[in-house]
């Protein structure tokens, strides 16, 4: 069954559907929660909040604004990052090897159907050739919830050295996205 | 701002890392232009790409068994009784540290709601089915306001460019059907900067032709005080 015809049974609140999106996602949104929690007793709860939030707006889920993986991606990445400002802590900094603590066991489930499926397996090169400071900064954004002044301030940097770093990664990953696969 | 530095912003704003004066005003820029809006689209989709290129983790195996029996025990907690007695010191304090971790837990609760408005302000306005509506300014109003909605969507945007208004005062959206009574909607306020504010959407099965504005008192009214300033008419 496809992502569509499993969201389309969980509006109409089919547990099991639910217990099916859990099971095929589960491992990709505990990865991301535990990237901005790096704390596995934290990742659980928050993996667990997120897919109790998708099963609750269900109904909110439009399959005409993207796949559905990107709807729960954003729902995971929101309960993480309100769980680690709870805690009144900062997201980690990766280091140069991205997949340093990376479980050999994992592998994703992505949907077949995704049709940035290809593209999103080329962005993991142009991830690992971005200067590190480019890179660094973007994942506080993205993993972190931290704005552009809250960086500067943590890291007592000019806010227009933010700006532009974060500015030129972000157009390096975009042009790196939009090359064909 | 002009446009050229507006663009260059967006993917700041697909991050979630702007200002919120910069993001008010990346929102009303989205709002006019389908270019950005596209580029926006570019930037989330490639999120969205990083994201599965987190380093993968195996979730523990109990997780989905433990879901699937969170999910069928998913009920309302009853209310717990509340008793008058005597309470010793150590009870105060205790009960004092529990006020605080609830009122931590509302604040958290707030920001994680206004966080949801954000995004679901964004989809709206970066949804290719989006209906704008510019609202005429009537009389000497200053200002502008456009409504933004989408096909049945239950909420909309109200992109708005408004003066402050004094304290005991605010803005007032209503929605009106041919000559009918108008029915009161939600009451916001003006700011210096561009303003993008999250209305219910008009309930379709109501058949309003016509959007206004209005200044009311703080906190609205439920019928229309003065004149309004502004008027739209919804397709």
């Amino acid at each position: 069954m496809d992502d569509l015809a499993l969201i389309s049974r969980i509006k109409q609140r089919d547990q099991d559907a639910m217990v099916s999106l859990h099971s095929r996602y589960v491992d990709l949104l505990y990865s991301i929660v535990y990237r901005v929690l790096d704390d596995s007793g934290s990742a659980e709860e928050a993996v667990q909040d997120a897919f109790m939030k998708a099963w609750q707006n269900a109904s909110q889920y439009d399959g005409q604004r993207g796949p559905l993986i990107a709807w729960l991606i954003g729902i995971a990445r929101n309960v993480a990052i309100d769980k680690l400002r709870q805690r009144g802590r900062q997201v980690a900094i990766s280091e140069d090897n991205l997949l340093e603590d990376a479980d050999e066991r994992a592998v994703f489930n992505l949907p077949d159907d995704w049709q940035d499926r290809e593209r999103a397996n080329g962005l993991r090169f142009a991830l690992q050739d971005l200067p590190a400071e480019q890179r660094q900064i973007i994942e506080l954004s993205y993993y972190g919830g931290m704005s552009q002044s809250d960086i500067a301030e943590q890291f007592s940097l000019p806010l227009g050295t933010v700006k532009t770093r974060m500015r030129l990664g972000m157009q390096k990953l975009r042009d790196a996205w939009l090359k064909e696969p | 701002m002009n446009d050229s530095t507006l663009f260059d912003l967006i993917p700041a704003y697909a991050l979630g890392a702007l200002s919120d004066a910069e993001r008010a005003q990346v929102e009303a820029f989205l709002a006019e232009s389908e270019d950005a809006r596209n580029e926006l689209r570019v930037y989330q989709a490639m999120l969205t790409g990083m994201a599965t290129n987190a380093p993968p983790r195996q979730a523990p195996a109990h997780l989905t068994e433990d879901f699937r029996k969170r999910l069928s025990t998913e009920s309302t907690p009853a209310a717990i009784p509340f008793t008058q007695r005597r309470v010793s010191r150590t009870r105060w304090m205790a009960a004092l540290a529990a006020l605080l971790v609830v009122a931590v837990g509302v604040l958290v609760v707030l920001r994680s709601m206004q966080q949801d408005d954000k995004q679901l302000i964004q989809q709206i306005l970066t949804d290719n089915a989006a209906t704008k509506v510019a609202l005429l300014p009537q009389a000497a109003a200053t200002g502008s306001i456009t409504f933004v909605s989408v096909p049945s969507g239950k909420q909309a945007v109200l992109n708005t460019q408004l003066p402050p208004l004094p304290n005991e005062q605010q803005y007032q959206l209503w929605y009106i059907k041919g000559g009918s009574q108008p029915d009161p909607s939600v009451t916001f306020d003006g700011t210096q900067n561009t303003n993008p504010v999250l209305v219910p959407a008009p309930d379709p099965a109501k058949q309003y032709d016509t959007i206004a504005i209005t200044v009311e008192p703080r906190g609205g009214s439920k019928a229309p005080s003065n004149p309004p300033i502004f008027v739209g008419t919804l397709s």
